[in-house]
């Protein structure tokens, strides 16, 4: 099923930046944490260094804001990523087109396959 | 900030820097220090060699990072799919290009002045020259009439400085224009 493998990687490519938006949408939260979380959804992510262009591209488009802060232990600085009201509107946009994207494939393919 | 880490992790700090040499010099510094960062955070002094490892596999190698962050803002690779092909630079010469050196060249003498003047729009027309040739070309392009007029204006001021000295004037050879703004 090579087909349908390469069509949910183009769907998770597309959809990952949305998700990082919204991870964000109630806290901030600093770049390894963020990594993680998303590292931890399976099959999200295939390697997680590559989140962090997707963060700089985000930071770039304006849709997340960032700030080094010192770590509370003494560590090193840490770099907190928040969203911005633009990535909100993003956000919130792609939230209603994907439920409805989502509806419309689901509808079709019960109807396929019943 | 620039703590040691351990050698596992230093080493393929190493292999990042090596292999994002390409991007722009602030994308690398950045993402450099958001790498390191992520170890730092990750790795404690009492980690194993078997926790790093762990911890580098799930990062992904040098090469997919760099991959994701050349990736084009539309629709390229961003997750560092592990079939994402090394990018191959495009060829430097397309039509904008081409014309762009014939408008500078032999434009020059077909229409002076409107000539290179075109081929300089066209050269920061270029979406596959770099700003750096752009540059070059439009110096080179510039700096003949430069060069020109401050001769001109020095002869004149020569002249009319009243110099009994007779000069040689036409024996300076006439200056040829020639715009060669190719890079």
């Amino acid at each position: 099923m090579v087909v349908a493998a390469d069509v949910l990687s183009q769907l998770r490519r597309g959809a990952l930046e949305y998700c990082v938006l919204g991870l964000l949408f109630r806290e901030e939260r600093y770049g390894f944490e963020l990594v993680r979380s998303l590292g931890a959804i399976d099959g999200m992510v295939t390697g997680e260094g590559t989140l962090y262009p997707l963060l700089s591209r985000l930071q770039k488009d304006g849709r997340l804001a960032s700030t080094w802060r010192e770590s509370d232990a003494g560590g090193p600085p840490r770099k907190y990523y928040a969203i911005t009201a633009k990535g909100r509107r993003a956000l919130e946009e792609f939230t209603t087109e994907w439920s409805r994207f989502r509806d419309t494939v689901d509808t079709i393919l019960a109807k396929g396959t019943t | 900030m620039n703590t040691t880490l351990h050698l596992l992790a230093e080493d393929y700090l190493r292999r990042l820097e090596q292999a994002s040499w390409s991007l722009p010099s602030h994308d690398r510094a950045e993402l450099l220090a958001e790498i390191r960062g992520h170890l730092q955070a990750g790795l404690t002094p009492e980690s194993t060699d078997a926790d790093v490892r762990n911890l580098l596999d799930e990062l992904g190698t040098p090469e997919d990072i760099v991959a994701a962050a050349q990736a084009s803002p539309d629709g390229a690779p961003v997750s560092g799919m592990p079939t994402a092909a090394p990018q191959v630079p495009a060829s430097p010469w397309g039509a904008v290009e081409i014309v762009a050196v014939l408008a500078l060249t032999l434009g020059t003498f077909v229409v002076p002045i409107i000539g290179p003047i075109v081929g300089i729009v066209l050269v920061w027309a270029s979406t596959r020259w770099t700003h750096r040739e752009k540059t070059v070309a439009t110096i080179l392009t510039v700096l003949p009439v430069i060069v020109l007029a401050v001769g001109a204006i020095g002869l004149v001021s020569v002249r009319s400085s009243g110099s009994d000295q007779p000069l040689p004037v036409e024996e300076h050879a006439p200056v040829v224009v020639t715009e060669t703004g190719a890079p």
